[in-house]
This record gives structure tokens, sequence and C-alpha cells, in this order.
């Protein structure tokens, strides 16, 4: 899940301290329809998650058992059918939305956080403590994120929590290296030289100059994370690991679907499109994002 | 096509043609002749076409930029319409080209003395040990110590200096009749440049080659060329020979940038003299002379007229309706 | 060559000790003690305290790290608190099957990922170019199971063709291979495509064509090779997802692979054999990522310069 991010690495990071300003990066971002239209996708989606937890009540629209309408293949009534326990799956699609966005959401801002504290004070100070850290990042980045995730969930515990906890970690390698390299190339330039000369102290420099200039290529790895992390939360539950039926994650409902899935295939289709919709909009923001970002494409 | 000339442009137009955008004229109409056995110079800033020309000669021009207009006769072929496959045959063979950057010009994955072979497997029948013995002898040709180890050497291991010998060996290697140089020592420290200014010196009379070199710089012009070209806008601006110009410069660009080498003996007082503005963008170019707004002497006349390229005699000719102005 | 490859091993060993020390005092922070597990939940707390005593379970985190690693230098890894096995002999049957699928893996992504990233490059603005980049993206959005899922749904339920589970013939990996496959491909198309385009773009092609070749040498001879050497590594670091992935597609498709006995693990909470298999597979990993550095070092002789 970090692969995706590794080959633009080199190019945010050149990126970083030589970005136009937002509102041209806006007024570039706008003139693509692709990304325009995933940005759309999403807001429409946050805010159905949103709706969804005022609207539905979950006990029984969501979770309750309705014996009379169970497995109906879809229809007006039932836009993406009913499961086995007769509920509406696209009411359970929709409120899986807040599963999927949450766990994505959170995990990659908190584990940005401790991304930019690694990074940035890696890169700031350097030397010994730059080589110490960065040589246990590679380490940690050398254990294949799966098999990591499900080693911290057999230690937290199954559920919200270790799904949460699993993700952060295995973020954190992959951010601090980005941001390392990201704040490094700020560092190098000219301004931060000139700061120095002036006696601004460290934290002031790093707070008011690096941060700032670093703050669109960050933006950028965010999104791309928060579409892995999307991807990786829906697998984990769907192994099993992460949210339990019947909370409607779209990864569990999937794990549910598999035993019924010759004779009710529609129960397989719409919680995955629904991940493939939620992940691509991220990817696609990110990829328009690093698109408008760059001076070269005014 | 006159008898002593190897290579006659006539109204060559270069142009960059976006699918939906303006098209713009990177060479714009232009004459140069390349008599046999002379090293002819083509002088100007970055950005006025000079590399464009000699891409055009060698058909490495790549789409949106194309050849829209004119004729390149080589020997009374005409390179601007035969077909890709045949002008296959004549690069590398009868014209080469060696370029600016010494260090991104070869392959960094393959030895330096395979890359050269590959120039004349690509245009011989000849073995392989046969074409390497050949190799290790342009390479004693061109000045390089210890052929048969530097054979064998990537081109990372290999100085600045020593890796343009390595691309003038690979150009010359087939002994072509054409040698186009696009700054050939621009990115190399002085006393490497005077090495290898002596170095085509040497192979062109011995070889009696002719030799395209573009440059910016009039040292180089005044150390080997014959005649030179200057070059403004996509246009030939002056045409003469390298004494007749260096003497009596005509076009207030060439007075310009003579005036802009930094001297040692004469006046030192004063500022180093530098032509107001920069070059026109293809697309931008003003109505009339092209050199108006940068041009001290400039009437309304140059800014409404393309003056034409006339004659003063002795086969200098010259873009300017003021030339008799200024000294 | 050997001074680069001695190098490369030497700098290896500080990050086995971090990686497995890491792993280590993660696992030790599980709630599962050998006491519990092997002695089940009817135990009685003084019970289960007395054999972790008696094997030393009750000692120091760093004691048991280092009496942990001197068994694994003698590829001891421990033993299963439910089955009372060695780690090595419960995963050893499962090695092999989950060893298979990442590799298969890797050489598929490359055999399909690599032409059709060299082919979008070379037809830049052409239909292929763009169908590339739409497939690719697409792809990477996909999640692994839900890949296997609609794959099992065509090809075993509606269409018969292929087996939706267990192993036999070679029938059965043709979907989970496929599986781990397929968006490891779209990413290295998405790869090659770049570095191709860099490469294509670069002087020395310019100098070849100056010399008269022509574009399939080019492309063959001067430019691949130049742009392959960045996906060597990228396709060794697919190899860390791939394994990942392995354990999706074991249980999607019922492959009794190391990821099957995790998953299993897991559940019972026998934490030595989810650490015995999370750092053979991450030592796995290190090995093939080392192999792919020598590739390179051997395809690349800047790279092989600077390290020696």
């Amino acid at each position: 899940m970090t692969k995706r991010r590794k080959n633009r690495q080199d190019h945010l990071a050149n990126l970083a301290g030589q970005t136009s300003p937002a509102l041209e990066v806006w007024r570039r971002f706008r003139k693509n329809p692709v990304s325009m239209t995933a940005l759309v996708v999403l807001v429409a989606l946050i805010v159905a998650a949103i709706l969804a937890g005022f609207v539905f009540d979950y006990a029984t629209q969501i979770t309750g058992i309705n014996a009379q309408e169970r497995l109906q293949f879809p229809s007006a009534s039932h836009w993406f059918g009913t499961d086995a326990y007769g509920r509406d799956v696209f009411m359970r699609v929709l409120y899986g939305a807040r599963y999927s966005l949450f766990i994505g959401i959170v995990t990659s801002a908190v584990s940005m956080v401790f991304g930019i504290l690694i990074g940035a004070s890696c890169a700031y100070f350097g030397g010994i403590y730059d080589a110490v850290v960065m040589r246990i990042v590679d380490a940690v980045v050398c254990i294949p994120s799966m098999l990591l995730m499900l080693a911290l969930v057999a230690v937290v515990g199954k559920g919200m929590r270790g799904i949460i906890i699993a993700l952060v970690v295995t973020s954190i390698p992959g951010f601090s290296r980005i941001i390392r390299s990201i704040v490094q190339n700020v560092v190098n330039q000219e301004y931060i030289e000139a700061a120095h000369a002036c006696g601004t102290g460290d934290a002031e420099i790093i707070w008011r100059h690096i941060l700032p200039n670093c703050f669109a290529p960050i933006l950028v790895d965010v999104l791309m994370n928060v579409a892995s992390c999307i991807m990786a939360a829906s697998s984990l539950s769907y192994l099993g690991m992460g949210i339990q039926v019947p909370a409607p994650e779209w990864g569990a409902m999937l794990s549910d679907a598999t035993s019924m899935m010759r004779a009710y295939p529609y129960l397989a289709i719409f919680p995955g499109i629904a991940i493939v919709v939620t992940s691509l909009s991220f990817n696609l923001i990110g990829d328009g994002l690093t698109d408008a970002l760059d001076p070269k494409n005014s | 096509m006159k008898e002593n000339n190897l290579l006659e442009i006539s109204g060559l137009r270069t142009v960059f043609a976006p699918k939906n955008g303006k098209e713009a004229a990177l060479v714009d109409g232009i004459d140069l002749n390349i008599p046999k056995g002379s090293t002819v110079g083509l002088v100007g800033e970055s950005g006025c076409g000079k590399s464009m020309t000699a891409s055009s000669i060698m058909r490495l021009l790549n789409p949106p930029v194309s050849i829209a207009e004119g004729q390149i006769l080589f020997q009374g072929i005409d390179l601007a319409k035969i077909p890709e496959k045949e002008m296959r045959s004549i690069r590398g063979q009868r014209i080469s080209m060696i370029f600016q950057e010494p260090m991104t010009a070869l392959n960094p994955s393959i030895t330096v003395g395979k890359q050269v072979r590959e120039a004349i497997l690509l245009h011989e029948r000849v073995s392989k040990r046969d074409a390497k013995e050949r190799v290790l002898k342009i390479f004693h040709d061109v000045g390089i110590p210890e052929p048969e180890l530097r054979y064998k050497s990537y081109p990372h291991q290999l100085p600045g200096g020593l890796r343009q010998r390595i691309c003038i060996a690979m150009a010359m290697v087939l002994e072509p009749e054409f040698l186009i140089a696009d700054e050939p020592t621009t990115a190399l420290d002085v006393t490497v440049e005077a090495q290898i200014l002596a170095l085509m010196k040497e192979l062109q009379s011995s070889h009696n080659m002719s030799i395209l070199m573009i440059t910016h710089n009039l040292g180089v012009v005044a150390d080997i060329c014959d005649e030179v070209n200057v070059m403004y806008a996509g246009q030939i601006v002056e045409h003469a020979d390298k004494k007749e110009l260096f003497h009596h410069a005509a076009h207030p660009y060439t007075k310009g940038l003579m005036k802009a080498i930094p001297r040692v003996r004469g006046d030192v007082e004063g500022d180093l003299f530098t032509i107001q503005g920069t070059v026109p963008t293809a697309g931008n170019m003003p109505a009339g002379c092209r050199f108006c707004e940068r041009c001290p002497y400039a009437t309304d006349r140059c800014r409404r007229e393309i003056p034409p390229l006339t004659d003063l005699g002795n086969g200098h000719q010259v873009r300017c309706f003021q030339r008799e102005v200024g000294t | 060559m050997l001074k680069f490859s001695l190098k490369r091993i030497l700098l290896m060993i500080p990050t086995i000790f971090i990686i497995t020390f890491l792993t280590f005092a993660i696992m030790s922070l599980s709630a599962g003690s050998p006491g519990s597990v092997a002695l089940g939940i009817n135990a009685s707390q003084a019970d289960i305290d007395a054999y972790n005593h008696e094997i030393g379970y009750d000692r120091p985190l760093l004691v048991r790290y280092v009496e942990y690693m001197k068994g694994v230098l003698h590829g001891d890894f421990g033993t299963s608190y439910k089955s009372s096995l060695a780690v090595t002999k419960v995963l050893l049957p499962e090695f092999p099957i989950t060893v298979q699928l990442a590799v298969l893996s890797v050489f598929f992504s490359a055999l399909i990922g690599i032409p059709i990233g060299v082919l979008a490059a070379v037809k830049k603005g052409t239909v292929w170019d763009t169908g590339t980049t739409v497939v690719t993206l697409i792809l990477a959005s996909v999640p692994g199971f839900w890949l296997a899922l609609l794959m099992m749904l065509l090809f075993s339920l509606k269409l018969g063709w292929l087996p939706s589970f267990g192993i036999g013939s070679w029938k059965h990996y043709v979907m989970p291979v496929a599986t781990l496959a397929l968006p490891s491909a779209a990413y290295t198309a998405r790869m090659v495509r770049i570095t191709m385009l860099e490469a294509l773009q670069s002087d020395y092609v310019r100098t070849a064509k100056a010399k008269g070749a022509g574009p399939g040498r080019i492309v063959f001879i001067h430019v691949l090779r130049n742009a392959l050497m960045p996906v060597i590594t990228t396709l060794g670091m697919s190899f860390a997802g791939l394994l990942g992935g392995a354990v999706i597609a074991e249980q999607v498709f019922g492959l009794p692979g190391i990821g099957q006995e995790i998953l299993t693990a897991i559940n019972s909470k026998d934490s030595p054999v989810v650490l015995g298999a999370t750092i053979i597979l991450s030592l796995l990993y290190m090995l093939i990522m080392l192999l792919m550095d020598l590739l390179n070092a051997m395809l690349n002789p800047q790279l092989r310069d600077s390290l020696s």
C-alpha cells in the first residue's frame, strides 16, 4: 500500500517550496474535469455519510432483522436489494461510508502528525539522530504491511481500535520518509538560510517557514494514504480482523456475502463498488492536485 | 546547386505546430550554404533557432516540431523530402553530429567502445572484431590515451573532455563528409575547449570535411570558422567570411555581440556592453525587423517592414536598412 | 561487484535486528501468554503463572529476546502455544504455497506490466496510452479481496471454468495469482510508462538517432535497459505487498498457506506462530530486495561504482 506513494515521492519533494499560490492551484485544479468530478463525488459521499447518522436508525434500519423482506433482488423499493436479515443494502452501504471515511481520514491525520514530527525533525537536525531514526523507519518498511497490521490486531484486539492502531503504525514510516525528503528540499532553499542568518530559532523556522511550504505536497500524500487506508481497513474487516458484523462496514458486508454469492451476487457487488468509488475519488483528487501544484502546468 | 557547395539550405522553415494551438516558426526561411572543406559558423543567442536548424538538417525533430517548407540539398539529395529510412542511412555515415553536453549524450549503461562501434555496425557489414579495431584506431586518432582500456569504460568513469572526444570519435569513425557541431565546447573547461577545437581543426584538414559550427561564443568562431552566419529570432541577419565580419560587422546585433565580448587588452574601463532586452519568442514576433525593439538605431520603417537580406559585396550580406549607420 | 554485494549484505544485519526486536516487542504486549493459551480458559491464574515461570516467560523482555534470537540463529522460532509443535514445523508445509503465490505474481506482473507500459510510452497520446492510464488508475483503487470475489463470481460460479477453492491442478492457482498480479501489473505498467517516457527524451537517444539507429533499436538496445532499472526496485518492493496480499488470496480461495495459518493463530492468540511467520516473511522480503539490488547493480554500472 505504500508503493504507489514511492514513485510520487521524488516528484512531490521537488515541488516542495516552489508551488504556486493556493488560488492559482485551485484555478488549475478546477479546469481538470476528472478530478473535479471526483471532488464532487467525494463531497456527496461525505454529506451522505454524515446525514446517514441522523436519518437512519442504527438498531432497526441498519442492523435490525426484518424476516419478511429478506434476500430481495434490487428493485425500486430496495435499490441495492436486501440481505439475509432483510436489511436494505443501499442504506447499509450509505451508512458504511461512515466507517470507511472515518477510519481513512482519522488514521491518515494521526499518522501525518507522527510523520511530520519524525520526518521534519530528521530532515532538520540530520546527523546521527537522522541516521538512527531512518534506519528504524527503513526496517519497519521491510515488514510487509499486511503482516504488521495483522500482528498489531493480534495484540490490540479486533475492532475499530485495532484497525486504527494497525493502520497508523503502518502508515507512519511512509509519511516520515516522504515528509523528510519534502522538508529536506525546503530546508536547502535559500530563504531558510536567510532566516537562520537573521537569528530565528529552530522551532520557529520549522513552524513558520518550513511547514507552510511543505503543506501542499503533504496534503497530496495524505489523500493518497486515505485511499490506501480505506482499502486496507476493508480488507482487514473482510478477513474478520476489523469491524465485526452486523456493523455495515463494507469489507464486513462482503465477508458476509461471500457464502451466498452464487444465488445472490448483488450482495457481493454494491459494497465493493462503494470501496472502489471512494478510494478512486481520493486517488483522482490527489492526482489532480499533484498536476495543479506543478508550476510547469500553468 | 553550386559546384563547390556541399550543402545548400534554401527557404527552410521549421515550425512548432501543436494540434490545438497557434503555429510558430522556430526557423523562419533561412538560406545557408556550406562550401566543401570549410567550417561555417552559426552564431546567436540561445533560443534564436541555431540548434533547430541543426536538428532540421539531421531530421531529428520531434512532433509537434517539423519542417514546413524549404530545401536542404546535400549532394543533390533533398534531406527535407527523403523518406526516414533513407535519412537513417545518411545519419552517422555521411552527416554526423556532436552535441553540447557530453555528460548526457552518451548512454550511461553501455561501454563507450560499444557505443562507438554501434555507429560502424549500423552502416557497414563488418565483423564485430574488425569494427572494434577501427574504434581503437579512431580513439587513438582523437587523442584518447590507452584506447584498449577506455574501450571498456562507461561514460561516468571518464572526465568531460574525454567524453567529448568519445563523441567526436563516434561522429568521425565513418569519415563523414559533413559534421554538425552543436556547441561542442560550451560545457567544457576553457583549457579543454582549446584542445577540442584544435582536434576538430586537425580532423577537418586531414579528412577534408565540412563543419557547421553552432556556437554563441565569438571566440570559438574566431578560432575555427571560415565563414559566419549570424542568426537572430529564426532568421539569418548577417553573413560574411570571418575576417570581413570581425572587421566590418554591419548589423547592429552583430556589433552588439562583438562589443559584449570581454577583452583583456584595449579599453578596460567602463562596464561590459550588454544588448538590452531578450530575443522575442516565436509567435510574438514584431511586424518589422525582429531586432527593432532592442536596436539603438531603429526607425519607424524598421518597425513596419522586414528588411531584406542585402548584398554588400564580397559575399557579405546583411538584413538591415541602416547598414551604414554607426561604426 | 563482490565488494558491492558484501557491503549490501552487511547493511542488512542491523535491519534484521531492528525488525526482529520490534516484532518481538509488539507480540510480547499481546494479551495471550503461553500459560493462558496452553492451559485453556478454565485454568487458575496461579497455574498460569507457574507455567509461565517454568518456561521463563516472566523474565525481562530483553533477556527473552536474546534467548529467542539465539534460537532463530539455529533455525528455532519457538514453540506454538496451541499445538506445542515447533513454529517451523507448523509453518513449513504452508511456506511453499505462499512463496509460490508471491513469486508467480511478481513474475506475471512483470510479464504483463512491462510490455504494456512500454507500449503506452511508445504510443504516447494514442488510445493505447489513455486506455492504460484509465485501467491502471482504476485497478489501483480496487481492493484485492473484492477483485478476487468478482473473478470467482464470473469464472467459477457463472462460467464454471476455474475451481474456486483449495489446491490441486494449476487451475487452482489462476485466480489467486491473478488477484495479486493484476493490480501489481497495473502499477508496474504505470511505472514503466513514466520511466520509458523519461528515457525516450534523453540526450543519448538523440545521439543514437544521430548515429542512424532506427526506432526498434533505440527502444530495445538504448532505452529499455535504462528505463527498467528503477522498475526492478519497484518490482522488488511490490513483493512485500504481494506477501501481504497472499494472506487475502489464501483466505478467499481457501489455499492452505502461511496467511491462513497467521489468521488461525491470531484467533487462538498463538503469538509465537504470528511472530515466526512475520519474521520469516520479512526476512524473505529482505532477501528479495537484496537480489533485486544485485540485479540492478549488474545492469547499472554507475550504481556498481558508487558503492564499491
